[in-house]
């Protein structure tokens, strides 16, 4: 069996780049709710289901 | 999925998206977030609605603006968007309250058919994951876009 890559096509979103977003990008906007994701991943850690990824 | 959906910006680096809805009350600035948290290669999804003076997210507002379902398909566009620019992200969903938890598991089960064919979706049960399945009840969700490869013979 043989397995190849089908090359990547990107699609096309209407979606504007607006550059003024850019400022947000490295900010924390919701830390209560990113701590509570981290804090899910330390108690379940991650899923074994996605390991093979 | 051509659904009615707002019209999304989005930062150079399509890790911030916002987009107005337009419902019952008035015109109200939504964003979302895809956020690195502390475990590599995985984006927690905030989504919320934007004060454009303070430059702060509230996720916890309840907007009902009524247009529940085409906020929905936004974010849908902004996460297919997303994850074509990082193709192995892994991105965890989970509402800020109960009830926006709720909003996203019916959105998934009402489209899951369309969803898994690009998507790998599970869902956080108490001790750990499990492959989504429609109408249960979940604390959160870990979605995977599914890298597209071609068998041969």
């Amino acid at each position: 069996m043989q397995t190849i890559k089908k090359p990547k096509v990107k699609k096309q979103f209407s979606v504007i780049i607006d550059r003024s977003l850019d400022q947000y990008d490295t900010q924390i906007l919701s830390p209560e709710k990113l701590e509570k994701a981290n804090q899910t991943f330390r108690r379940i850690g991650f899923p074994k289901q996605f390991l093979k990824h | 999925m051509n659904q009615p959906k707002y019209e999304l910006k989005a930062s150079k680096n399509l890790l911030t998206f916002t987009f107005i809805s337009e419902g019952k009350r008035g015109l109200i600035h939504k964003m979302i977030k895809f956020q690195t948290i502390e475990l590599n290669g995985v984006y927690n999804l905030a989504l919320g609605d934007l004060n454009h003076i303070t430059g702060e997210m509230n996720d916890l507002v309840t907007s009902n603006n009524g247009h529940s379902e085409k906020v929905l398909f936004t974010v849908a566009s902004a996460v297919t968007c997303f994850t074509e620019e990082y193709p192995n992200a892994f991105i965890y969903i989970t509402g800020s309250t109960e009830s926006r938890t709720r909003f996203f598991r019916i959105g998934i089960s009402k489209y899951f058919i369309q969803i898994c064919k690009d998507y790998d979706v599970l869902g956080e049960i108490e001790n750990g994951w499990e492959s989504f399945e429609p109408n249960k009840s979940y604390r959160g969700f870990l979605v995977k876009r599914i890298s597209i490869n071609l068998n041969l013979f």
